[in-house]
């Protein structure tokens, strides 16, 4: 068993193989060896950490990704943006969350549920305009309208093709 | 707007799964955004007219030629040029459509602001023009960058001159010069050797950091090799289509008398050679002094004639000194020098049985090779990591009635190999087992077929074909057919592509049959339930 504590102080109590799903406790676990020192997990809130163990659950014992299809993966870019039902159903939440649960599995280093988030986020912005991007996320535009159009100049040949 | 977005380490995750037009949407959603998305956009740029379109707008100064419209390129250009060049990590230039004139890459040249044009470049690949074996070539100097990893350049022929060597030798140190750290070097040309010089071997062996290479079946001479036996880290030395048909050129003999000088501590960290020479050359370097026992896969070509004594002693030498092969391959061209000899038997190949990690192999003869079914089962219960088996598939006339291939043969990949995913192999026999003898190979993606009998039944032979292959794995004749044997086995042919037109149908059929057993099952365990719970109450 595993003590975890989250930013506003609230403990989860988790079995080992689930919560080594995340690459960050695992290496945790095995610099302090056996221990029943709560780890402390100050950049996630019980709200979200509650999602991410439902997420670590669920995928129990499936095999972790190695170094060597994290390599052939990155060989063969622009990768596919289908999501399984249970985690599309997972992820079904609001942006807050959406984003809280992307930064979390970035933290823990847990890299199906940070691809899981991340394919929703391409998901939802796919063929979308610029306009469209800024107001889906509230998002303040910077750019001067030269600069915008420059580099949309510069990158038209990527639309033809 | 949530603090996760101008993250760059969650903005590159995001990117990896958007789509190229939806990355030009979101480089214009904010400044923050802007770096990912280009980073992401110019990472691999496959025609070079994108990058010299920063500098200044071109046009057609011919058919599919294209050149700056003026030759001053300014400040502010060079600016843009390098906001973009600077994330490029990957330049591959293969298509000649449209060309860029010289004058441009010549202004490009002198007028840089800086000497590395593409200063992150990690892979470059170079196949413009084939047609003007160095002028082409040269022109890809201007993009080498001290980053390196990976170079492959092309350069034609076969017409060349003393200008194009010339040319091809300074080119070599040039390279040596501006990216001395390349890793994966891959160079294919049609001129040979001899004609090329020391300049080839010298260059490579100045690339200490060198891990593969690969070069045209023309260019591994004993030189070349020689030169390789230093680079302390090269894993794999390759050839360029060893399989193909070559035509013997002058210089055959150059090449085939391969006596390489492996001085102590010779290729420390070969894992893959491929050779091409005489046998009898291959068996003096695979006795000489260099850590053969870590090579896991060897591919031997040979343009000569060979006897088959040869090609046993080959194996058995392979055997002894290669004991982890896990990929082999031979490819004989040309007609066996023996002149009595009809085919190569089962003994020649024995020795390999000690090889327990062999995944592949593949064997191209002159001579046909000819195994009976216990042989094939052999192999398949010495062999039980195969994926790949290429037995030569250049017919085998019968010459003794009672040794001959006969579908069992397939039965016994299925029972010793699981991981089997391509079979070639000719059948002399149309004897079919018997439905209860029949086994599934489960990830059989491939099967090439030739066979000689044609007196089997079409449906039969195509119902045990159902039974064995998976309803993916893709059927086939063999395309390997000499000319003397053509007439025979064109009848045979024909009748196996009867065979082959009647598998869909037999697949689709053998599939509903499944679909109905598991409803059945399904529908009998509901009733059995139901019967349960009834009893219960």
């Amino acid at each position: 068993m595993v003590l975890l504590v989250t930013s506003d102080n609230e403990q989860f109590t988790t079995e080992k193989d689930i919560v080594e799903r995340s690459v960050l406790i695992k290496n945790m676990l095995e610099d302090v060896g056996e221990s029943d020192q709560p780890i402390p997990l100050p950049n996630v809130s019980s709200s979200v950490l509650k999602k991410v163990l439902e997420y670590c659950e669920h995928h129990r014992g499936e095999p972790l990704p190695t170094a060597d299809s994290e390599q052939s993966q990155d060989e063969t870019r622009k990768r596919t943006t289908d999501i399984s039902e249970w985690d599309q159903k997972f992820i079904t939440v609001d942006q807050e969350m959406l984003f809280e649960i992307i930064l979390a599995a970035n933290y823990l280093d847990i890299k199906s549920l940070l691809d899981v988030g991340c394919k929703t986020v391409a998901n939802m912005i796919k063929g979308k305009t610029p306009e469209e991007i800024r107001k889906l996320f509230n998002i303040v535009n910077d750019f001067t309208p030269e600069e915008e159009a420059q580099i949309k100049k510069e990158n038209e040949w990527a639309e033809d093709r | 707007m949530h603090h996760a977005l101008v993250i760059s380490d969650i903005l590159s995750s995001i990117f990896k799964f958007t789509d190229t037009d939806t990355d030009i949407s979101c480089a214009r959603v904010c400044r923050a955004w802007q770096e990912n998305a280009l980073d992401v956009l110019w990472y691999r740029v496959d025609r070079l007219e994108r990058l010299f379109s920063l500098l200044g707008p071109m046009g057609e100064v011919g058919p599919q030629l294209i050149t700056f419209i003026q030759y001053h390129i300014s400040s502010d250009r060079w600016d843009r040029f390098s906001f973009y060049a600077n994330r490029v990590r990957r330049l591959e230039c293969t298509d000649t459509s449209p060309d860029i004139h010289y004058q441009s890459f010549s202004t490009v040249s002198i007028s840089r602001p800086v000497l590395h044009l593409v200063p992150n470049l990690t892979h470059l690949t170079w196949r413009k023009d084939p047609a003007r074996p160095a002028a082409s070539l040269v022109l890809c100097l201007l993009f080498l960058s001290p980053e390196l990893e990976s170079l492959s350049v092309e350069t034609g022929g076969p017409s060349y001159t003393e200008g194009d060597l010339f040319a091809i030798g300074n080119f070599f140190e040039d390279v040596l010069r501006r990216s001395p750290r390349i890793q994966h070097l891959e160079f294919r040309t049609d001129i040979p050797f001899h004609d090329m010089g020391p300049a080839l071997s010298n260059f490579l062996g100045s690339l200490y950091e060198l891990r593969s290479v690969l070069l045209s079946h023309a260019l591994l001479s004993s030189d070349v090799v020689t030169a390789l036996a230093k680079c302390p880290l090269l894993e794999a030395v390759r050839m360029t289509d060893p399989y193909a048909t070559t035509e013997v050129q002058e210089d055959a003999g150059d090449l085939q008398n391969f006596m390489p000088v492996m001085e102590h501590g010779a290729f420390p960290s070969i894992r893959e050679m491929h050779i091409n020479a005489h046998l009898w050359n291959v068996l003096l370097f695979l006795r000489s002094e260099f850590p053969t026992t870590r090579i896991r896969r060897l591919l031997v070509k040979t343009l000569s004639p060979e006897i088959n004594e040869s090609i046993a002693q080959f194996f058995a030498l392979v055997a002894e000194t290669c004991p982890e092969i896990e990929e082999l391959g031979l490819s004989v061209q040309y007609g066996a020098a023996d002149e009595d000899a009809e085919s190569l038997l089962f003994p020649a190949l024995e020795p390999l049985l000690s090889c327990a990690s062999l995944k592949m192999l593949t064997l191209c003869l002159a001579l046909p090779l000819e195994i009976d079914d216990t042989e094939a089962a052999q192999m398949a219960s010495h062999w039980p990591l195969l994926q790949n088996l290429n037995l030569n598939p250049a017919p085998a006339i019968l010459r003794s009635a009672d040794k001959h291939l006969t579908f069992a043969a397939l039965m016994s990949f299925a029972q010793y190999c699981p991981d089997l995913r391509n079979l070639s192999i000719y059948i002399q026999s149309s004897i079919i087992p018997e439905l209860g003898a029949r086994k599934l190979l489960p990830n059989l993606e491939t099967l090439v077929l030739g066979l000689i009998g044609t007196s089997y039944s079409i449906e039969e032979l195509a119902l045990f074909l159902t039974d064995v292959t998976p309803p993916t794995c893709l059927l086939s004749g063999t395309p390997y057919i000499t000319s003397e044997l053509r007439v025979h086995t064109h009848v045979a042919q024909l009748k196996l592509d009867k065979v082959f037109a009647l598998l869909p149908m037999l697949r689709s059929i053998h599939a509903q049959y499944r679909e109905r057993l598991r409803t059945l099952e399904a529908d009998v365990e509901r009733l059995t339930l139901a019967a349960t719970s009834a009893t219960n109450v």
